[in-house]
């Protein structure tokens, strides 16, 4: 004996199947929503990138470059086309810059009397092996870290390393990483600035922190423009 | 009488041991059954499987193919008092309990007595409903090694019998009963039609039908008969109504059957 009629089984498929008409569109309609969630997130992020490529390399600032600088390749963060006799002479300046930074680690401005008390010979090369393998170790790791987490620390962490190494084009470099993950974000501009200072580049260190200006806030950069814009007269 | 109506009444749920289907699950059981009916150790028997999974069927089939070797006695329910129990067991040996203020002790005796020397068993269904005190009779009459007893129970309740202080540290075997296999929902179906000179209407199904029968059901054999039944009474009827779309086996037809009986909820 059924239980319904057979009119009533019949209406009760058709609603069955409308039901899952239903069920299936909402799936569907949830699936493109997301889709283009995700299409928008990524265009709103490759904007932003192109945004402060735009900011330091506009034409105007590249026709500045061109005029003051050995080698004014618009690529240059990223692979520098050099021209060799420039760049000796360059890397002179740079050489005399050096002793003139402020920010040295303590030990450099130790007395030798002390590394002499300390260290042996044998000791002192010991030792200096072992801090390369601990380098070599640090930046290993934040590499590892970065193809990890593919993130704005990791990238920044990598940017301060090799700033700290004195490996300026590749703190620039990872500095231009982790503003892309964090475009707001002050620390980035600031080691690039630092970086194309500390390349000689100060014109285009002030132009960067000058162009992050233009859009945020921030007493760090500031501080270091000023800093920059009082010294410009002693260097290029 | 349409062949629709005759196909409908060979799936009802009756028990008929002739309609044995040798599903791997139950030949195994059935095997086993055999085996402990037959052995001098083992007094005490359970028969598990889910609700609708044929265990009736099965004490029913084994009742029968022993009737003649054994005295095999069946509960199909165990709502019975101890006394009432021994006056049945009293009852099947052919003697009339003629003092009916007969002292519970004096009962037992008198039953162990007359199943002395009988090679007998006894089968009791639904085993998950037996009290406390029904629990302690039966482990102290399997403890004198004259009964031998099948328990059939429900899966999902056969903890509370099996971890039970009476049962835990006794020599038992667990025999269970599974559902039928894919394949075999199809063979079940397939034979039954042919068993009743309805192999005609075997045709109409699909391999894919049998698939959604067997995925509508679960492949519980009750599940299957009650689908099947409903099925062949609304082909009857869309026969009789002269509804052409419904005169084959359809996807639409199947749900409607599934909607039915209620193993699909349309809200």
């Amino acid at each position: 004996m059924l239980n319904n009629s057979f009119e009533e089984l019949e209406k009760k498929y058709k609603k069955l199947q409308r039901n899952k008409i239903i069920k299936n569109l909402f799936v569907l309609i949830l699936i493109i929503l997301s889709v283009l969630t995700a299409t928008a997130y990524y265009l709103l992020k490759e904007s932003r990138i192109k945004m402060f490529y735009e900011n330091i390399f506009s034409p105007e600032t590249n026709r500045t470059i061109i005029k003051t600088l050995p080698s004014p390749s618009p690529s240059l963060e990223l692979a520098p086309s050099v021209d060799t006799k420039k760049l000796k002479s360059l890397i002179e300046d740079d050489k005399t810059e050096k002793k003139r930074v402020k920010h040295l680690p303590k030990e450099l401005n130790m007395p030798k009397e002390v590394y002499k008390r300390k260290t042996a010979k044998g000791e002192k090369a010991q030792k200096k092996k072992e801090l390369n393998i601990i380098e070599i170790k640090n930046e290993k790791t934040l590499k590892k870290d970065f193809s990890l987490y593919n993130d704005y620390k990791s990238a920044l962490s990598l940017a301060k390393l090799f700033y700290e190494q004195k490996k300026y084009s590749k703190a620039i470099k990872w500095s231009i990483k982790a503003s892309r993950y964090n475009p707001g974000a002050d620390e980035p501009w600031i080691i690039y600035a630092k970086s194309k200072n500390a390349q000689n580049q100060k014109r285009l260190a002030i132009k960067a922190l000058k162009a992050y200006l233009n859009n945020h806030k921030s007493k760090k950069v500031t501080a270091l423009l000023n800093r920059y814009q009082k010294s410009k007269g002693g260097k290029k | 009488m349409n062949e629709f109506d005759k196909a409908q009444t060979i799936f009802y749920d009756r028990i008929d041991t002739n309609d044995y289907f040798d599903s791997f699950s139950a030949e195994s059981a059935k095997r086993k059954l055999f085996e402990v009916l037959n052995s001098e150790d083992i007094h005490l028997t359970f028969l598990i499987g889910d609700s609708g999974v044929g265990k009736t069927f099965m004490l029913s089939f084994i009742k029968e193919k022993l009737k003649k070797r054994k005295n095999i006695i069946f509960f199909k329910d165990p709502l019975f008092t101890k006394e009432e129990f021994f006056k049945t067991l009293i009852y099947k040996r052919g003697e009339v309990n003629e003092n009916a203020n007969i002292h519970y002790g004096e009962l037992k005796q008198k039953v162990l007595k007359l199943y002395q020397n009988v090679d007998n068993a006894i089968f009791i269904d639904e085993a998950q409903l037996l009290t406390e005190e029904q629990l302690e009779m039966i482990r102290i009459l399997s403890d004198t090694k004259v009964f031998r007893f099948v328990l059939s129970m429900h899966h999902k309740e056969r903890k509370k019998v099996l971890k039970s202080e009476y049962f835990k540290n006794r020599t038992h075997i667990n025999i269970t009963l599974e559902h039928l296999a894919d394949s075999e929902v199809q063979r079940y179906i397939q034979n039954k039609l042919l068993n009743n000179s309805l192999g005609e209407l075997s045709s109409l199904f699909e391999n894919h039908h049998f698939e959604m029968i067997a995925e509508f059901t679960k492949r519980n054999f009750r599940m299957i008969k009650r689908f099947m039944s409903t099925l062949f009474e609304l082909l009857s009827y869309a026969k009789d109504n002269n509804l052409k779309q419904y005169h084959q086996i359809s996807k639409k037809i199947l749900t409607m059957t599934a909607i039915d009986i209620g193993l699909i909820n349309v809200k």
